[in-house]
């Protein structure tokens, strides 16, 4: 343990690994900052270039444009009512009406503060957390392992926005895209339609790429070009620097202690379990401190508790949202599932073994992970005061730099041009899934899912010869299947209750 | 016809294609077919409920036909020339006038923003990519 710490040290105290923390970090923000473009794209669009990054600076960076990103969201949606990222939502309902009273510098501030508190007791969760589950995750075979992922896939599929129907086909599709390429048994081909580029699956880069950014970009162009002569919001005036408007009291910082302290318990447990999100964990824990105010009538009129309720809500997934992608190998989310790509190109697999064989690599994941948190309260300090800029940069400009920065990360992979064709039909894809409100993070994680369960189900067959009986004969096993099926159950019942209620 | 019954009623298509068309073509024998197989399930069964139980009132369409006409389909074929154009004359030059279209396009007309767009774009690409990491971007007759 003391000899994995010291190598740990070593391979934290490198400053390619705070070079890169605090690039990711930086762009996050700015990524985050900009309405319509999202943590994830900023993620997406630079996972390609980890190739020429070592194991830790590639985490680093990635790890920061995911923090900087969450940050980021903040600032449009306090500034003009329009959250940067999806989970910023909820922080529109407090941040835009104390912003409209001349207190954006208090506001922003106090996102920032809630932000990074609640990430950095949300990693505490995952350090102390991590070597428990991943001790218990090493004692489980095949079979377990089977019915975890079924598990998790159904969480993800039923919590999908929108009707778990369409969450379902999202699921789906994502497992079928992960038999392309080769039987995992036997080695055949399948699916790859006479191209040998496909001999090895879908590459996760060029599709990621296509799926979040290109076809983001078409989507957005659409919305723009609908809505560019109507005023979306109305201007508001920054606070004066130095002034209380703009300032941070510790009475103030107090005042939000113990709703951060509640947010983050509710972010990290929402944060566990995959495929309920960031959104989720920050809209329970407005509510739940809206419930607990003395005064909730104040929320929803610029409460400095909404504020930090629902940023600390959404950053307090992040850490524990690791727990099951470090141990288990299981992304909770879209943003972890990038991640895992970033592992995944380094040749990393996280998993049960992850830890027992990397222990000093984990160690100075989480030290850099502790990085991040103090970049994103340096880098943000600096940039709330250059928030109103960020949001100004043309969307026109942007449309046209993602779309070529689409082509270079999906050509970057294997400099092959068959890849940038992968990325465009990924592309078209997802326009057409949104334009049909299915779920992109959901197929995207089921897609990184599919060929693990293929693995393990196949193998869990292989040791029973062929007899299904072995996922119900080991206790963990049938307790997973008994809750996949008891959860199932549960949404056909609410759902056919709540058709019974709606009829007139 | 409601919207949902049209996707479960495309999707279920789409599933009867793979279980019958693409799977027994494309793949070797029962083992392999077997992921695949599933996946179609978990595919055709909601689309089968969403075909049979579709709720009486229609949402909000996400579709607009002459928006997408008029954004979209010319920003795709134009990205479709640019990836031809790329192979032939290597990256520099149609990504200049890829980004000069694309911009014009998305209804952008201030010169300045005609300029220096792609300066700064290209200009950075050129530092941190090709100079920095070192990576070769497409080459053809020109670069």
């Amino acid at each position: 343990m003391f000899e994995s710490l010291m190598t740990a040290l070593g391979m934290v105290l490198d400053w390619q690994n705070f070079f890169w923390s605090l690039f990711g970090v930086t762009f996050g923000i700015i990524v985050g900052a900009i309405p319509g473009l999202s943590d994830t794209m900023a993620i997406v669009l630079l996972l390609p270039f980890t190739y020429y990054l070592g194991p830790i600076p590639s985490i680093a960076m990635l790890m920061g444009l995911s923090k900087g990103g969450n940050f980021g969201g903040s600032i449009p949606a306090i500034l003009f009512n329009i959250p940067g990222t999806p989970q910023a939502m909820i922080t529109t309902f407090d941040g835009y009406p104390l912003a409209k009273q001349g207190k954006s510098g208090k506001a922003l501030k106090t996102a920032l503060f809630a932000s990074v508190t609640a990430d950095t007791a949300s990693d505490l969760v995952l350090i102390f957390l991590a070597a428990p589950v991943a001790m218990v995750a090493l004692r489980i075979g095949p079979p377990e392992y089977s019915m975890i992922l079924l598990f998790s896939l159904v969480i993800i599929s039923l919590a999908a926005g929108g009707s778990p129907c369409r969450g379902l086909i999202s699921t789906g599709i994502g497992l079928l895209l992960a038999t392309v390429g080769c039987d995992p048994e036997i080695g055949t081909p399948r699916f790859n339609f006479g191209f040998i580029e496909l001999a090895d699956g879908i590459s996760i880069m060029p599709m990621a790429i296509g799926l979040l950014a290109f076809s983001e970009v078409l989507l957005q162009a659409e919305r723009w070009y609908k809505d560019r002569n109507n005023k979306t919001h109305d201007e508001i005036t920054l606070s004066r620097p130095g002034t209380d408007a703009d300032r941070l009291t510790p009475a103030e910082m107090k005042l939000c202690l113990p709703t951060i302290a509640r947010s983050t318990l509710i972010g990290s447990f929402v944060g566990i379990v995959p495929g309920i999100g960031t959104t989720v964990g920050a809209y329970l824990s407005y509510i739940w401190s809206r419930k607990k105010s003395p005064y909730p009538e104040k929320f929803g009129n610029g409460a400095l508790e909404g504020i930090a309720a629902s940023e600390a809500g959404n950053n307090a997934v992040n850490g524990p949202n690791l727990v099951p992608l470090l141990t288990l190998g299981i992304p909770g989310n879209l943003a972890a599932a990038l991640i895992l790509g970033g592992f995944m190109i380094k040749g990393l697999v996280p998993g049960p073994q992850f830890m027992e064989s990397n222990a000093p690599m984990l160690y100075a994941l989480f030290a850099v992970l502790l990085i991040s948190n103090l970049y994103t309260l340096v880098v943000g300090g600096i940039f709330v005061h250059y928030a109103k800029k960020l949001t100004r940069i043309p969307k026109t400009v942007l449309f046209s730099c993602v779309m070529l920065f689409s082509f270079i990360g999906s050509y970057v992979n294997n400099s092959s041009l068959f890849d940038v064709g992968v990325m465009f039909v990924f592309g078209l894809v997802g326009y057409l899934f949104a334009k049909l409100r299915l779920s992109m993070p959901t197929m995207i994680v089921a897609f990184f899912l599919g060929s693990l369960l293929e693995h393990k189900m196949r193998q869990s067959l292989l040791i029973s010869r062929g007899d299904w009986t072995i996922f119900v004969d080991r206790p963990i096993a049938l307790c997973f299947l008994a809750m996949t099926v008891f959860i199932t159950l549960f949404y056909i019942v609410r759902l056919t209750r709540g058709r019974k209620a709606a009829r007139p | 016809m409601h919207i949902d019954r049209l996707t479960g009623l495309g999707f279920l298509v789409f599933s009867a294609l793979l279980w019958f068309v693409v799977i027994p073509a494309q793949t070797e024998g029962p083992d392999e077919a077997f992921v695949p197989r599933l996946s179609v399930l978990v595919i055709a069964i909601p689309a089968l409920i969403m075909l049979l139980r579709a709720p009486r009132t229609n949402p909000a369409p996400t579709f607009d036909p002459a928006l997408f006409l008029r954004v979209s389909v010319p920003i795709i074929l134009l990205f479709l020339v640019y990836l031809v154009a790329l192979a032939r004359i290597g990256f520099f030059l149609p990504s200049f006038v890829f980004i000069l279209c694309s911009l014009w396009l998305f209804g952008e007309r201030r010169k300045k923003i005609f300029l220096l767009t792609p300066l700064i774009t290209l200009g950075g690409i050129y530092i941190l990519i090709v100079r920095l990491l070192q990576f070769e971007l497409p080459r053809g007759m020109l670069f």
